[in-house]
């Protein structure tokens, strides 16, 4: 009963057939292939009966051919529902846009709040955030990766040991773990300066505690340099003077300074003569794209952008209506332009350039207040296109590091 | 023409493949379930439907049904169906 399929979508009416037998009407439908059911007699000249809203004109065509009289007792199913609503326009509009209107703010970042840290830091972070996008107001899928967003704004923020950014609905909540400062303790507690390499000291800056090494002494990794006990020497004055109490002069502080030393570092860098990489040029172009199951529909920016080489980054962010997720979701293409360098060097540059490099890598491993002295190169060979150097760095740079003095009660 | 040899071709067809009778005698084939339902394939037209009579025109012949309460479910060419309580069914020639 493939007619019966579907009915409401179609809609269908009743009818009241009037007129000397209706059967002959019945007939007549028949033979024009018009389906028709759920048929009762009502009287001697009347029958009820239903049939598809898209048999009507046809019917009425029969109708008059045959002379009978029709009555629309009632109609059903969704044209006349819209047929209706028709009438009703202010009502649709308005239920239409409130809708529309659910929709756009369950996809709007309302809140953005920071929990867990001082008032300063919090400060912080919302200006990070706001540099990243994340503030009230904007579209949920025109922002950034969280991942991201959260690992760049942890490094960013010294004082910030961690942030997670959770999202609750259209509520952003921000936590925050501030890096505990220095304990107080710790700055009265007793401690040795010691080195931490070997080196040849240049320069000493001591606040407090007493200094055990010179200027221009080569010391060795561990040594001490400023020591905490304070009256130490004394003990030898302290046969002269027995008067004295052995105890009174010693004493133990917070040695605190800074001393720099001349260190040495050799390094092996390999820079080939021919290369070639990949750099973004800067120019960019955002496509965004309404994506449900496969079928994707462009919205902004439809035109591909004619780029000889290109680096393409995907971002995908799932619509909302209230709290429930839409099957439809918001698809964000960035297309980079890229470009390929290639080149050659000299071996003379080669040189340099690995030079640079291997600056470029130390400095990532010593202290921001070092700096790099001299360079000498140990040994420079050439194999296969490429340069391997043997480099060695002399390296200005604080070598004093604390060590507690164990008071050991 | 083409009617006539398709008709031709059909009985042969039908008593190769021992095809049942109503398809090519066009007989009407009347299925009824209890009292209730009645279903009638290959008429040729209503002839009178009240509430306790029904009377189908056939290839020669005519069919009537008594009973009470019918309700054309559903009125097809070649096919009708009928509920209610049934009866009584009769051939008429």
């Amino acid at each position: 009963m493939k007619f019966k399929q579907g009915l409401f979508w179609k809609g269908y009416i009743t009818v009241y057939v009037e007129g000397d037998r209706p059967e002959n009407f019945l007939n007549r439908c028949i033979e024009a292939d018009i389906p028709i059911w759920d048929v009762k007699r009502i009287n001697e000249k009347k029958m009820e009966l239903k049939l598809h809203l898209k048999h009507v004109s046809k019917v009425k065509k029969i109708r008059r051919r045959l002379g009978y009289k029709l009555t629309f007792k009632a109609k059903h199913g969704l044209p006349f529902l819209l047929a209706h609503l028709k009438f009703r326009k202010p009502l649709v509009i308005g239920v239409a846009l409130c809708l529309f209107f659910i929709f756009l703010l369950s996809n709007i970042v309302m809140q953005v709040k920071i929990v867990g840290v001082t008032p300063e830091t919090e400060y912080k972070i919302q200006q990070r955030l706001d540099h990243y996008g994340l503030k009230e107001g904007i579209f949920k899928f025109s922002l950034r990766n969280i991942d991201d967003m959260e690992r760049n704004i942890t490094n960013e923020l010294k004082d910030v040991m961690w942030i997670g950014i959770e999202e609750k609905g259209t509520t952003y909540i921000v936590h925050g773990v501030e890096k505990s400062l220095v304990h107080l303790d710790d700055n009265q507690k007793p401690q040795h300066l010691i080195a931490s390499k070997e080196g040849e000291i240049t320069q000493m800056y001591v606040e407090s505690g007493q200094p055990m090494v010179k200027v221009n002494q080569h010391v060795n990794k561990g040594d001490i340099l400023v020591s905490g006990i304070i009256g130490q020497t004394e003990n030898e004055e302290e046969d002269k003077d027995n008067n004295k109490n052995e105890n009174v002069n010693q004493q133990q502080v917070h040695a605190k300074g800074k001393v720099f030393a001349e260190t040495w570092y050799t390094t092996e860098t390999i820079v080939p003569l021919k290369y070639k990489h990949d750099t973004l040029t800067g120019d960019k172009d955002q496509q965004y794209k309404m994506k449900f199951g496969k079928v994707k529909v462009p919205i902004w920016d439809i035109f591909e952008p004619d780029y000889e080489n290109k680096y393409e980054e995907v971002e995908e962010k799932p619509l909302y209506f209230l709290n429930f997720k839409l099957p439809f979701t918001i698809e964000k293409k960035t297309i980079h332009e890229s470009e390929r360098i290639k080149g050659e060097r000299t071996e003379k540059e080669a040189v340099q350039e690995g030079i640079e490099q291997a600056k470029r890598e130390l400095k990532k491993h010593i202290g921001f207040d070092s700096e790099i002295i001299d360079v000498k190169i140990l040994q420079q060979s050439k194999e296969n296109d490429k340069v391997k150097l043997n480099l060695y760095f002399i390296v200005k740079e604080n070598i004093a590091v604390a060590q507690p003095i164990n008071q050991g009660d | 023409m083409i009617n006539k040899w398709r008709r031709q071709m059909k009985q042969w067809v039908g008593k190769q493949f021992n095809l049942p009778e109503d398809v090519i005698l066009e007989l009407p084939r009347i299925t009824m379930i209890g009292q209730i339902h009645a279903y009638i394939e290959n008429h040729q037209g209503l002839i009178t439907f009240t509430e306790k009579e029904i009377v189908l025109k056939m290839h020669n012949g005519f069919i009537k049904i008594k009973g009470e309460n019918f309700v054309l479910k559903t009125m097809l060419k070649e096919e009708i169906i009928v509920e209610g309580k049934i009866f009584d069914v009769q051939y008429i020639d």
